[in-house]
């Protein structure tokens, strides 16, 4: 489980650093729109469409309008992907 | 029905009574049932006002059933069209003589809500972020709950299912009670006196209740005062009632979403936004900015273009929220301004992370004279928006006049004079909150029992005068039943 969620972490942490255009972004699970000065409503949707395709999943409109913080992502993509 | 008549008093402390009494779902499901039945049913003249009402909503309940059966996007969508094409037409958007109508005086009242919450379920239900069943039992308490009726909190089905199921009693204690009953006086005092207050301000000094022609500096000054304590009237009004609301929520068991978190502290107008009817800005965020933006990302996919689409997105969301406030052409002024706001604040974002280096922009955002310009003209630009919601067609007619007589300086001249007075209260309020007798004595206050005991009773005493000097004159009416 926690090689799993680890590794989830990094694939994260590369669509974070991919979208927000900074190499050396480094997220963790606390991590929220206030720590990231660009992540606002309408880059919100760019990491949900990063994500979504990066783990080739889809997000309904209530979650991805709780979507609030890297740890409630991480555990929101262990349990769609069968974790 | 209304919440400040003592038939409601006792109508709440019946249900609110039975409702604890009973500690199994479906009995309280149907008390809450009964409850709602009887409140909706006081603002019906006949049986025939609720038929329409009654009958968008079972419709709704069709759609949910249909759309769990067969989870389409293309059925979704064509269900939400005719039930938005229907809710157009039963509020009369369409404004055409030609259109049958029912031959009777209907009931509207609550109607949008009730189309954000059916809209809600039709594509939670889709998306699969709702499972299982609903029963029309539970379907009815949740479009009909007697609380946020009439003019909100929209709140999820998903919490209100939480919460009907919830532990009730059991999760009431005396401090709840208390911090219950705090806030229910609280609101009371702000719609009874505050909004009251500033209410007479505005009608004193609204130009536009006189044809009388007037130098151009008193204008401005009747202008200002007039649009500006309006906006505070309604902030009062709204908030309070969401107060009342809020604390009998809490009574009965039920922690409703909060509604306003310090507007006029916004930093722009976008953030404003997420300040003032907070669940109706969210529902529009979850349920069409966000699956637009998305849907133009998907089919636009330059990444230069990415910010300009948001642009996009927010103009065309907030036109949909101003018409959404009523028909006629000047809530489509009202959203083309809304939605004018919010595009024009968001391009200036992006600009200005150009022009300016990012730790400029950084120290910017964090200076006080910076911030204070920008709240104050947030708030001036929300207030002249705000016209559109009480301007008649004869005002607005005279407001024409007035713009072709004396040009647009006027407004213009408003705007700067109601922004330079935010920016001069702000650092005052900032200046005298500063001083150490007073950050002493606030901390000691917000710490004693004692003290808000008596600030509470303070407002207790001052809100049963009200109630008696308002016995035999009209009591304020909550401003957004109206919506």
């Amino acid at each position: 489980m926690d090689n799993q969620r680890q590794a989830i972490m990094q694939r994260l942490n590369r669509v974070f650093q991919e979208v927000f255009d900074d190499e050396e972004l480094q997220i963790t699970t606390t991590t929220t729109a206030k720590d990231i000065e660009e992540w606002d409503s309408v880059e919100h949707i760019s990491l949900v469409i990063a994500i979504e395709k990066e783990f080739t999943i889809r997000m309904n409109a209530a979650e991805v309008g709780k979507m609030q913080n890297v740890g409630g992502i991480v555990d929101w993509l262990m349990a769609h992907q069968g974790g | 029905m209304e919440f400040h008549s003592p038939t409601f008093f006792i109508f709440f402390l019946v249900s609110m009574v039975l409702y604890h009494w009973r500690s199994g779902i479906a009995q309280r499901e149907n008390i809450l049932l009964m409850a709602n039945a009887v409140f909706v049913g006081s603002f019906a003249s006949s049986f025939w006002s609720v038929v329409p009402l009654l009958g968008f909503v079972l419709l709704g309940y069709g759609f949910i059933h249909w759309i769990r059966v067969v989870p389409r996007q293309s059925l979704m969508l064509s269900l939400i069209g005719v039930l938005v094409v229907l809710f157009l037409y039963l509020k009369n958007y369409f404004n055409l003589d030609g259109l049958p109508t029912p031959p009777f005086a209907f009931l509207l009242i609550g109607l949008s809500y009730i189309l954000f919450r059916i809209l809600h379920l039709i594509i939670d239900w889709q998306s699969g972020a709702l499972s299982g069943g609903i029963s029309l039992r539970s379907y009815l308490n949740y479009i009909f709950f007697f609380l946020n009726f009439v003019s909100g909190p929209i709140q999820r089905y998903q919490d209100f299912k939480e919460q009907l199921h919830g532990p009730g009693l059991v999760g009431i204690t005396r401090d709840e009670v208390f911090a219950a009953l705090s806030r229910i006086i609280n609101g009371f005092f702000k719609v009874y006196y505050l909004s009251v207050l500033f209410l007479e301000v505005h009608q004193n000094n609204w130009l536009f209740a006189q044809v009388i022609r007037v130098d151009f500096l008193t204008l401005i000054r009747d202008c200002s005062l007039g649009i500006a304590s309006y906006t505070i009237y309604m902030y009062f009004n709204f908030s309070g009632y969401m107060d009342i609301v809020l604390g009998f929520g809490r009574l009965l068991g039920f922690k409703l979403p909060e509604n306003f978190n310090d507007p006029f502290w916004a930093d722009n107008f976008l953030d404003l936004w997420s300040r003032w009817h907070i669940t109706l800005s969210e529902w529009f965020k979850f349920y069409f900015f966000n699956p637009l933006l998305k849907m133009l990302k998907l089919w636009i996919t330059s990444k230069a273009l990415g910010p300009y689409l948001g642009v996009f997105c927010f103009f065309f969301t907030f036109l949909v929220l101003g018409i959404w406030h009523g028909s006629g052409m000047i809530f489509v002024l009202e959203g083309l301004l809304l939605g004018g706001g919010a595009s024009v604040n968001k391009l200036y974002q992006l600009q200005i992370k150009k022009w300016l280096h990012k730790a400029t922009y950084n120290r910017l955002k964090q200076s006080l004279s910076y911030r204070y310009l920008c709240r104050g003209m947030t708030f001036s630009y929300a207030s002249i928006v705000l016209i559109c919601l009480y301007l008649n067609p004869e005002q607005l007619e005279r407001l024409r006049s007035l713009g072709v007589i004396m040009g647009v300086t006027f407004l213009s001249g408003s705007y700067l004079v109601m922004t330079v007075a935010i920016v001069l209260v702000m650092w005052a309020l900032d200046q005298v909150m500063g001083w150490p007798v007073i950050r002493y004595g606030n901390a000691r206050i917000m710490q004693s029992v004692v003290v808000g005991h008596l600030w509470l009773s303070i407002k207790l005493v001052a809100l049963i005068s009200a109630l008696i000097l308002l016995e035999h004159a009209a009591a304020p009416q909550f401003i957004y039943q109206g919506f």
